[in-house]
């Protein structure tokens, strides 16, 4: 079995990192690097003189790194290069949940309000600063610190709120889709778009009122540029009191009971538990035999099959179609301290794109794998017949997200394509088990076939195809 | 609106800092409003810690002044 493997060229600067001149972060040898430039150099030596640097890793926010060799510089006056600590998986704030993206918020903030107390401050708010490493959040630029300058505003304040505060109020106010919306605001929801789309009872809530309506109205007021008017500077204690205020808008954000398609699933479906254990018992099984380091589980609900790959030290990506489960499987998460899964927002027939300048700031789903191995269990009959999927198409997409496939046939006997097929016309004549094996054959080859105890399923464990 | 012309009276004129962000007019503005009104919580808190770890003999740090003013403030 050979890997699938993304050559970059070997000095190349990643595309997501071209707006701050402060420096930028590039690839050699497989290995990732941050430039730092010259003109970064007061705030990076603060940030580690200051103790700021120390406080902020110590407690596992801000994430680690050691100096290299400056001969490695690219382009620009470099003033030093650094090596920060791997982060396995990028994930971005629209395949968060709901908690996710709150957690982000308050570790952003919480930064912040360290920064003050050293004598810097955020000069960025980016959502995508923020990372997600053994199970919790962690802010990954290291280039963010800039010096305090007497009297100034927080210059990220708007950003914190476009990327933070806007998207989780329309989550919790409007419905809990809407962080989809930053995948198509790359800097965050607009807060005038965000006050229209708010419900009037929003404008009870002060930190609402004020960090998004009449902010909204301000930036509408004063597009032009400065108004006239007495000079004014913000001291560090007005600074701490946004801090704190942008602290109570999101604390006081909740996700309200919205159902969802997929947030019962495992009470609703009738297999029994012993049918239930012997497919946990065949996944164990073939993750003993595939001894992958990453795992992509699709279609995982709630986590409960992930749990058997993170159980066994196994980085695994939770992915699911429902922000319901993914947000109940990140709850887990945090309350068990998982620090081998990560639950991902993922819609598999429309999967997060590239985007952002050359649609390749952000990564789409593909070019971040491929994962060592794939577990799709309970997912090929949604794919095939709700959403008429060919199974060709189906094999196709699967070879090249992983280079093993633990994958569950579901026959047309099962209780759960019957449902499907019960409302609509059964055209999926080539949807049977031969033809799912002629097709995956051509991408996989199939190692080991595990029929299902009391259920009309099968459990194929498959290698990609050299 | 007539708040956000109020605004204009609490404007602030800022010392460049060199950011590569915008942080915008009205963002600003309004940034100036909240300062004020939040700081002016934070003081009180501060105060009434100060009262009650003379009676308790505890101590108290930044964070929590933070998050208490967030309990004030949802009290609204």
């Amino acid at each position: 079995m050979t890997p699938i493997t993304k050559t970059p060229p070997n000095n190349s600067i990643l595309p997501s990192s071209f707006r701050d001149p402060s420096g930028f972060l590039f690839e050699e040898s497989g290995v990732l690097y941050r430039q730092i430039n010259q003109s970064y150099k007061i705030n990076y030596d603060l940030l580690l003189d200051s103790g700021l640097y120390q406080k902020l890793t110590a407690n596992q926010h801000l994430i680690r790194h050691d100096e290299a060799d400056i001969k490695l510089a690219r382009v620009g006056a470099a003033y030093k290069i650094i090596r920060p600590e791997i982060i396995p998986f990028i994930s971005y704030p629209y395949e968060w949940s709901f908690s996710q993206l709150k957690d982000a918020a308050l570790l952003t903030l919480d930064i912040q309000l360290a920064s003050l107390r050293f004598g810097m401050g955020l000069k960025d708010a980016s959502a995508y600063n923020v990372q997600f490493l053994l199970g919790k959040p962690v802010f990954i630029d290291t280039l963010s610190f800039e010096k305090r300058v007497l009297g100034a505003p927080w210059v990220a304040y708007r950003q914190f709120c476009q990327h933070f505060l806007s998207p989780l109020a329309l989550m919790s106010f409007v419905d809990i889709s809407l962080n989809q919306m930053l995948r198509v605001h790359i800097d965050g929801i607009p807060l005038q778009l965000a006050s229209r789309l708010l419900p009037s009872s929003s404008y009870l809530r002060w930190s609402l009122l004020a960090h998004i309506h009449l902010h909204a109205g301000a930036q509408r007021k004063y597009s032009g540029g400065k108004p006239a008017g007495t000079s004014r500077t913000l001291s560090e204690r007005g600074l701490v009191g946004i801090v704190s205020s942008l602290r109570t808008a999101i604390k006081k954000l909740k996700l309200g009971r919205q159902k969802t398609e997929w947030d019962n699933y495992y009470e609703e479906t009738n297999y029994s538990t012993s049918a239930t254990d012997h497919k946990a018992m065949i996944v164990s099984k073939c993750l003993d035999m595939v001894k992958p380091e990453t795992l992509w589980d699709l279609g995982a609900n709630t986590g409960k099959f992930s749990r058997i790959a993170s159980q066994k030290k196994i980085r695994t990506v939770s992915f699911d179609i429902d922000p319901n489960a993914v947000e109940n499987n990140y709850l887990k998460c945090r309350t068990d301290n998982e620090p081998n899964i990560l639950p991902l927002l993922l819609d598999l027939t429309n999967p997060s794109p590239g985007i952002g300048w050359s649609n390749n700031e952000r990564l789409s789903i593909i070019e971040r794998g491929p994962a060592d191995c794939i577990l799709a269990l309970a997912l090929i009959h949604h794919l095939a017949i709700s959403n008429n999927v060919p199974l060709v198409n189906i094999a196709k997409l699967l070879s090249g997200l992983g280079n093993s496939l633990i994958i569950e046939f579901v026959s047309k006997q099962d209780s759960q394509v019957r449902r499907l097929l019960g409302t609509r016309e059964d055209i999926f004549e080539e949807y049977n088990q031969d033809s799912f094996e002629l097709e995956f054959k051509k991408h996989f080859s199939i190692k080991e076939i595990f029929p299902v105890k009391d259920m009309d399923r099968t459990i194929y464990l498959m290698a990609r195809n050299t | 609106m007539r708040l956000i012309q109020f605004f204009t009276l609490v404007a602030i004129s800022i010392q460049s800092s060199h950011a590569y962000l915008d942080p915008g007019t009205g963002s600003i503005l309004i940034q100036s409003l909240i300062a004020a009104t939040a700081a002016a919580a934070i003081v009180i808190k501060t105060y009434w810690y100060r009262i009650k770890g003379f009676f308790s003999k505890s101590s108290v740090d930044d964070s929590t002044i933070v998050d208490d003013a967030d309990n004030k403030d949802s009290s609204e």
